[in-house]
């Protein structure tokens, strides 16, 4: 997290700190502020702001508690994170979380607040509570068309799950200051705030926000139906295409880059219209060659490394197993067949991403005494159900040449669940009474591991299952051999 | 960049030469039985168990044993092909064999590969080929998963005749035993005139 990306902009923005708020209760150096102004938009205590990693593809969003300049001119925010649906997936559990929510996080532990430069917020985001907290000022109908996130559940970072209700008080912070303001305190409410968002927005292109704000109030200029009972609970489908048709009038370039997205990436739950927009426009110009050999042209493309390899490395992560277990559930999992054996897990990810235009994880399962050496196979994790199922039509449909003139295979396969193995063939045990006698003894007598001694029994069974081993496997060696031979 | 990926392969090749891959084994050995089976060898500075996602629950386990260094690791393979090796129960020994690659499941890059992709359309000359090779592949994996089900019977057999043959061994020797208890053994030789010696 040290290192999140700044915006990138020719010349160095201007930064310029606003109203003092105080000096510090230990260390009279240590200056506090109200707001600061960085790149011409003014950012206030309580903002939501996005910030964004340098190879991640989706923003960050956090919410500015502290502001301040150390006497060394260290100018530091802190910020209290939200979490998006997709980071905290495996602890959701049947929870369906809505189209645009987000969680404030809660608790003690890691994954709570971080402290930042300033410099690394890279534009603001309007998220309003749509608590039902007798302390949260209800947002208006149209404050909730005009947000991009809504949150009315907290995750509790220590314990890993949801609550409907608000703690007195998040990161030493009341939890008032995480609601929605109050209505007098609307100077610096998120509508007087777009203007200059959307100033800076023209100045800068590459400014995701551009393309966002503009669609959207498009789309509710037009009339088109925006559910209001319920905070944008079910914005429908028709709404999402309409968005998305408007979507490239505003900028050609992004055309290019969307056709793979729309597809795969569409309609996928859990991911909502704003990254999707901003994860178009963020990866458009890097992205547009790859995407064009994705097309059906049937272009060779090579596998580089995915832009974005990991996601934020101090989020605890459940066991390999659990997550594929899950995944599975879920219908995320998809056995990919057909692999080079000796690739490794992250070169087949890169190629998934370069495939499919999706990150996703992947496990190549390890070889052993009967798996094929010359297939190998891989679980992977995609990050929705539609993503899984579309891949292995695509995969069914089409077919993906690996380099060595493999055509990948991927299907639905349920991971055999953990346990122990239910019987093992060749281990015996004398007689019970015999074991009564001498239980110690014999006790002692399985629990060591030992060579055996020629002139036993013993040796001469297990000159028995030698035979069998040797024999077993030269019936492999000849199968391998055989279908190497016919597939070559 | 490229020099650290290939100094962190280097490392990794180094980490499969210390380490013994074991198959055959039972579901009752632990990772604590593993080493201290294998401390006898050298000392043991790892043991994964591999899991198995994929095949019938009742296949052998297997691990994968990191010794300190490769000299260790030589004479586990060559002992216990020498010998055979119980581990947790008697008489089916398990085997050992240099590690590959393949099996650890956390390889890094190989460095210097490069991974080429092509989307071929059911309109491309190739893809009846592809498709071809798609089936074959499928084929192969339902040969193999034939292949286990066989092996696994043929064991099952071995394991069933052992039995047998072990009762039967038992059998006699409880036999001799009881002769000799109860003073058959003695009254017999008396009558025949044979000498025997007090067991």
């Amino acid at each position: 997290m040290s290192h999140l990306g700044d915006v990138k902009e020719e010349d160095i923005p201007e930064f310029k700190w606003g109203k003092k708020k105080g000096v510090g209760m230990m260390n009279k150096d240590v200056q506090f502020y109200e707001s600061f102004t960085y790149d011409g938009v003014e950012y206030f205590l309580y903002d939501c702001v996005y910030l964004w990693h340098e190879n991640e593809s989706e923003p960050y969003i956090g919410k500015i508690v502290k502001l301040w300049e150390a006497p060394n001119y260290i100018k530091k925010v802190k910020l209290v994170w939200f979490f998006r649906p997709i980071e905290i997936l495996n602890y959701l559990g049947d929870e369906k979380p809505l189209e645009n929510e987000i969680f404030l996080a809660s608790g003690e532990g890691i994954g709570l607040c971080n402290l930042n430069p300033p410099e690394a917020i890279s534009g603001k985001c309007n998220v309003i509570c749509t608590s039902k907290d007798r302390r949260n000022p209800q947002a208006s109908e149209v404050e909730l068309r005009m947000a991009d996130f809504i949150f009315y559940r907290t995750f509790n970072v220590g314990s890993c799950t949801l609550f409907d209700n608000f703690p007195d008080s998040i990161a030493g912070i009341k939890v008032e200051c995480f609601f929605n303001r109050k209505k007098d305190q609307e100077i610096i409410s998120p509508p007087k705030v777009k203007p200059i968002l959307k100033e800076r927005a023209e100045r800068s292109s590459s400014f995701p926000k551009l393309v966002l704000d503009k669609t959207v109030e498009n789309a509710v200029r037009d009339g088109k139906s925006v559910s209001t009972s319920e905070p944008r609970k079910s914005a429908s489908k028709e709404e999402e295409a309409s968005r998305y048709f408007r979507l490239p009038a505003c900028n050609e370039k992004i055309l290019d880059a969307k056709v793979p997205f729309s597809q795969n990436r569409g309609l996928s739950k859990g991911v909502n219209f704003h990254e999707k927009a901003s994860k178009i426009s963020d990866k458009a110009s890097s992205q547009l060659a790859q995407d064009k050999g994705i097309k059906p042209d049937s272009q060779v493309f090579e596998v580089s490394r995915r832009p974005d390899t990991d996601t934020r490395k101090w989020f605890r992560q459940l066991p390999w197993e659990e997550r594929m277990q899950r995944a599975h559930e879920q219908g995320t999992l998809v056995l990919l067949e057909n692999l080079d054996p000796s690739y490794a897990s992250s070169e087949v990810e890169n190629v998934v991403w370069h495939a499919f235009n999706q990150r996703v994880e992947v496990k190549m399962i390890e070889c052993s005494t009967f798996s094929s050496p010359h297939y190998g196979k891989a679980f992977v994790i995609f990050k929705s159900k539609v993503a899984a199922e579309s891949a292995i039509s695509e995969l069914n449909r089409r077919c993906l040449m690996l380099s060595d003139g493999r055509p990948l295979i991927g299907r639905i396969q349920a991971p055999r669940v953990p346990g122990k193995p239910t019987n093992f063939a060749g281990h015996l045990v004398i007689d019970k009474n015999r074991l009564q006698r001498q239980r110690e003894e014999m006790r002692d007598a399985v629990s060591t591991s030992h060579c055996s001694q020629p002139n036993t029994i013993e040796f001469e069974m297990a000159m028995e299952w030698r035979l069998l081993q040797e024999k077993s496997d030269r019936w492999w060696r000849a199968l391998h051999e055989v279908s190497f031979s016919l597939s070559y | 960049m490229d020099s650290e990926a290939q100094t962190e392969y280097a490392a990794f090749e180094e980490k499969v030469k210390r380490t013994v891959y074991i198959d055959n084994l039972s579901p009752q050995v632990t990772e604590s039985v593993l080493r201290t089976a294998l401390n006898q060898f050298g000392s043991v500075t790892g043991v994964r168990f591999i899991p198995n996602h994929l095949e019938p629950g009742n296949i052998p386990r297997c691990a994968l044993v990191e010794m300190d260094n490769p000299k260790q690791a030589k004479a586990i393979i060559s002992e216990m092909s020498n010998y055979p090796f119980m581990m947790s129960g008697m008489p089916r020994p398990a085997r050992a064999c240099a590690a590959e690659v393949e099996m650890f499941d956390d390889r890094p890059i190989k460095p210097g590969r490069k991974i080429l992709c092509r989307w071929l359309d059911p309109n491309d000359p190739d893809f009846k080929v592809a498709n071809k090779l798609k089936h074959l592949t499928k084929k192969h994996a339902a040969e193999a998963s034939f292949m286990l089900k066989r092996q696994l019977e043929e064991e099952e057999k071995l394991a069933k005749q052992q039995a047998v043959t072990l009762k039967a061994n038992y059998k006699k020797f409880e036999m001799i035993e009881s002769v000799l208890i109860d003073g058959t053994a003695r009254r017999l030789s008396r009558r025949y005139e044979m000498n025997v010696r007090d067991a």
